[in-house]
């Protein structure tokens, strides 16, 4: 997927190749592409005057005003990227304005937003938003648009992006709503430093895991960071490491595998060892990444995003690894939770105003060339969906590459499978089982009935 | 006197057009909502009373119930009672009052969210400041946020906070008691504490009812504090973040609907025992 | 005021009684200032901290700032365009205000002053309003702003600012209007006003006071709602100051530091607003306290 062994003059040639191309489009439109974008102003003008009642003399371009609503703001690194990207836009059509309105994606009214525009016919032209289970509601009911014969009909916009990642994104229903931009993955990122300092062997697998945290334990250094409450990387981690990619990917609407119930119990074995930071259950996922970055915890269950927070001599000395396999399970110790989480959406009524549509599109597929997701995924560490060599990435974002191409099963989270409720239930039962208060059996077999009902 | 319908009439007229807008038919469409089972964006099946039912048998909403009247007992006893004692002070010092009336009210200028990132880094176990004292005179670092402690621990500044706000309000109702008053008190015999008990405290008891009613409102609405400090971890959840929690974070509406019907209902029976204790005939001067 | 008027023939007739009375002031003195000293300092430590980076504030948050480090305030202001949004801020915040006192005021005035039938039923229903948490009301309320067209503009954010905070404003005024002199009143009638003028010429003023400390609130409350603001006016050109602090959460952690630096930039105003309207109750106090 990642080719990090390209060599320079390679990547110097696709960016001379990326660069004139980016030239091209800002000369004339799209000329180089295959029909539809390429015609897409001389084809919008005439249907336009057609339709006006009094035919005003013709203009280079009528006005065209987009909303995107994206989470590229606040600290989020691709910010100005993102920024960037779109000016660009707008300056090769100066007869667009974009809204570019933002919100950030751990907020929790992001989704409520999202929801209510939805809802009361205010959809935003382009959304970037999560796919998997989060989309499935404005999938089923027509809100955006299915890319297939739209990717299929441009050429050069499908070549430009990997296949494996527009088969990353494509939806249950077998039809792809949301293009790619970056990818991501979850990891055990490590500290070396102080796997060195109390020469520890790296957390390769189950044991040497264990051994490490009973001697960081024993010497105040908290073993793994993270959270009781947003404990939703410890899940992913525990259940992946146990129950394997089959048995993760069943979820839990037909039942509970007994191997997710061993997940809990190794997250509890952990636990007793001193695992987690004395506070985790009160601490927040930010806290946990504090205790991480600030050397207070040798190991964080975490994304690859992560990197991009963390100050270079943090990047420096970190490591990432698959979680190891929980013995006794069905986890091979390369599994791995990754994917391309969240992708652009085009909603079906710009689609369907014939004065924006072609705009629209062509914005999308502005948003998606190989350069503007080389730009993003430049800044914000994630694999890009396109076919680009990113540089300058430190070592521990190199590393978390090769541990994807490595893996032997890339898996999209649990809680992309399963229902909101049922995963803040999966979450608000981690300190319950860790502290011995119920069985992970009674633990999941309570999610499982709130995925059932919610489900019906 | 004649013609007062009409001006009562017109009076309530643009309050009530407005609050009945953006408050009561939103909150009445969250009572519909309560009727569903909502699941994501656009999916909802009727289900009755599915979802209150649901609520007696959730121990959760059992808890948060009784974490929230504990908040509210510190609530009442501290904040306001000290709101109290401090706007009695303030009425009584000759100069500084209005020194004292600005500073007092610093806490309250600032959101509650970012008071909160400030009790994150005094009570944090790894390197807040109060572990920070102790491990500097020797002693044992404190996990503040205890399975036991927390919900104490997160009192203290909810209390604080807005400690000021009773008590510019205390202080603007104690602002209207004429001055004729206190001499004639003066005359009497009563001043210091007795004044306060005898001649302060009754003027202003219409006022201190609203005060009491706003504070176990505000109460059964806590989310900053509970939400930053402790994310509702540790015997902390209360009736506003469990409800925040139900509705936002996993988009199910109609228990979240559900569960804020509830809110109200349960803060109106309490707001009415609290009027039936304080029953007085009010005053005027 | 009042005080130190009735005090200065007491001091005179009995000397003993004023030394206690001293003592008494001297405690008064003593706790207020301890107060003050924990109502104070946190604003200190967010400014102080505003100008350390996050490592700093996360280690040592309680120390004081090394040198007067700009990064946060330049990150911050890099953000946002601070002068528009302080702009946003004050219009919405104001505008709130301006409409909570007209119409909160009139209503106030009618359930402290009329009996009539239903009015302990409005009281109830008041009271239940306040009960109403934001999150169950937020998404209809945008549904409507959608459907008006008002997201996005001045309007989409006074208009439920103004409704929520209504409750408050009307049942606090009311308190304080219904212990105004009946014998006010009656004479105000007996000079021939009408209800509306009896309001202007009597209510009004006499309960300046409770005006301005309910206005000191609603706006606090109307200028510091993040998550209002960031559904119902969620647009640079809208956007008020506290969106600010949206901008520098997001999941790659929090920024102590330019939280810190943003809170600071946000509480200013306020602070401004507060001491400007503080006037007003102080002169409302001593005036009221001359007409009683």
């Amino acid at each position: 997927m990642i080719k990090s062994s390209k060599v320079l003059i390679a990547l110097s040639l696709v960016m001379l190749m990326i660069l004139s191309a980016c030239g091209g489009n800002n000369n004339g439109g799209n000329n180089g592409n295959n029909g539809n974008t390429g015609t897409t102003e001389t084809t919008t003008e005439p249907t336009e005057t057609t339709t006006e009642p009094e035919p005003e003399p013709v203009k280079e371009a009528e006005p065209v005003k987009l909303r995107v609503f994206s989470t590229f703001g606040g600290t989020d690194p691709a910010r100005e990227a993102f920024q960037k990207v779109l000016d660009e836009f707008t300056a090769a059509h100066p007869n667009v304005t974009i809204d570019n309105e933002v919100m950030s994606a751990n907020d929790d009214g992001f989704r409520t937003k999202v929801s209510t525009d939805l809802n009361s016919g205010n959809e935003p032209d382009i959304l970037f938003y999560f796919t998997g289970a989060d989309a499935d509601d404005m999938i089923k009911a027509g809100k955006v648009v299915p890319m297939d014969d739209l990717l299929a009909a441009d050429a050069e916009w499908k070549g430009g992006l990997i296949p494996s990642a527009l088969e990353a994104v494509r939806h249950t229903d077998g039809k792809i709503y949301g293009i790619p931009l970056t990818g991501y993955y979850e990891g055990l990122f490590v500290n070396k430093a102080l796997f060195e300092k109390y020469s520890l062997e790296l957390p390769t697998d189950w044991e040497k895991f264990k051994t490490a945290v009973k001697t960081f334990a024993d010497n105040g250094v908290i073993p793994l960071s993270g959270p009781f409450d947003q404990s939703h990387y410890i899940i992913e981690h525990f259940v992946l490491g146990a129950a394997g990619s089959a048995g993760q990917a069943k979820g839990l609407i037909d039942g509970v595998d007994p191997n997710w119930e061993k997940g809990y119990a190794a997250m509890k074995e952990i636990y007793d060892l001193g695992g987690f930071p004395k506070d985790a259950g009160t601490i927040d996922l930010t806290m946990a990444g504090n205790y991480y970055s600030q050397g207070l915890a040798a190991m964080v269950l975490e994304g690859s995003w992560a990197l991009g927070g963390w100050d270079q001599k943090v990047k420096d000395t970190t490591t990432v690894f698959p979680f190891p396999a929980i013995p006794g399970g069905a986890g091979t110790g390369k599994d791995v939770v990754g994917g391309f989480g969240s992708g652009f959406y085009l909603s079906k009524k710009a689609f369907d105003d014939a004065a924006k549509k072609d705009t629209a599109l062509a914005l999308l597929k502005h948003l998606t060339t190989p350069a503007s997701i080389q730009a993003i995924a430049q800044v914000n560490g994630g694999s890009p969906a396109a076919d680009v060599e990113i540089t300058g990435l430190p070592q521990a974002a190199l590393d978390g590459f090769k541990m994807v191409a490595e893996s032997t099963s890339i898996n999209s989270p649990i809680d992309s499978k399963v229902h909101k409720e049922t995963f803040t239930t999966l979450r608000a039962n981690v300190a319950k089982v860790v502290k011995g208060d119920i069985t992970p059996a009674e633990a999941l077999a309570e999610a499982q009935k709130v995925e059932v009902t919610n489900k019906q | 006197m004649k013609g007062d319908k009409k001006y009562i009439v017109l009076f309530l007229l643009p309050a009530a057009l407005l609050m009945s807008t953006f408050v009561y038919y939103p909150f009445l469409r969250s009572v519909y909502l309560s009727l569903f089972r909502t699941s994501g964006f656009f999916s909802k099946t009727y289900v009755g009373f599915d979802n209150y039912t649901r609520m007696f048998s959730d121990d959760m909403i059992r808890a948060a119930t009784l974490h929230t009247l504990e908040i509210m007992l510190y609530v009442i006893v501290f904040q306001v009672g000290f709101a109290l004692i401090l706007a009695v002070l303030v009425d009584n010092i000759r100069w500084g009052k209005g020194f004292y009336r600005t500073v007092f009210f610093f806490p309250i200028v600032i959101s509650g969210a970012a008071i909160s990132l400030l009790f994150v880094l005094i009570y944090n176990y790894q390197f807040g400041m109060l572990n920070g004292a102790l491990a500097k005179f020797g002693f044992e670092k404190i996990l503040w946020l205890s399975e036991t402690g927390s919900l104490k621990a997160i009192a203290v500044p909810t209390v604080w906070h807005y400690i000021g706000f009773y008590f510019v309000l205390f202080l603007t109702a104690m602002s209207k008691i004429p001055s004729d008053f206190y001499e004639a008190a003066k005359l009497e015999g009563i001043t210091g504490f007795k004044k306060t008990i005898y001649l302060t405290i009754p003027l202003i008891i219409s006022d201190i009812k609203v005060v009491l009613i706003l504070a176990i409102t505000g109460t059964l609405k806590v989310f900053d504090f509970v939400w930053i400090l402790a994310r509702g971890q540790n015997g902390t959840e209360v009736l506003g973040t469990y409800m925040y929690k139900k509705a936002i974070v996993d988009l199910n509406f109609g228990y979240g609907s559900a569960i804020a019907v509830y809110i109200v209902v349960f803060g109106v029976l309490l707001s009415v025992i609290t009027n039936r204790l304080l029953k007085k005939e009010e005053v005027t001067y | 005021m009042q005080q130190s008027q009735a005090e200065a023939p007491l001091s005179y007739s009995a000397p003993r009684r004023r030394r206690r009375v001293e003592t008494g002031q001297v405690i008064s003195y003593a706790v207020l200032t301890l107060w003050a000293l924990t109502t104070i300092y946190p604003l200190f430590w967010i400014v102080n901290n505003s100008f350390k980076l996050s490592t700093d504030v996360m280690n040592n948050s309680f120390s004081l700032a090394a040198s007067f480090d700009m990064t946060n305030y330049i990150n911050a202001f890099d953000r946002i365009n601070i002068l528009k949004s302080y702009g946003n801020s004050l219009i919405m915040s104001f505008g709130t205000v301006a409409l909570v006192l007209i119409f909160g005021g009139l209503a106030a005035y009618i359930i402290a002053r009329f009996h009539f039938r239903g009015k302990s039923i409005i009281n109830s229903i008041l009271v239940a309003t306040l009960l109403i948490p934001a999150f169950a009301t937020v998404v209809p309320v945008y549904d409507l702003l959608i459907r008006w067209k008002l997201v996005n503009t001045y309007w989409g954010l006074i208009l439920p600012h103004t409704a929520g905070n209504l409750t408050f404003a009307i049942l606090v005024i009311a308190a304080y209007m219904s212990t105004i002199p009946k014998e006010m009143e009656e004479a105000a009638f007996i000079d021939g006003c009408n209800r509306f003028n009896m309001f202007t010429r009597v209510f009004l003023p006499m309960s300046r006071p409770v005006f301005a400390s309910a206005s000191i609130f609603v706006f606090l409350w109307s200028y510091n709602d993040l998550f209002s603001a960031l559904i119902f006016v969620n647009k640079d050109s809208v956007r008020p100051i506290v969106s600010l602090l949206n901008e520098i959460s997001s999941q790659y952690g929090t920024d102590f530091g330019l939280m810190a630096s943003a809170v600071s930039l946000t509480v200013i105003p306020v602070l401004i607003v507060y001491l400007f309207i503080q006037r007003f109750i102080e002169k409302g106090m001593t005036e009221g306290a001359i007409k009683g």
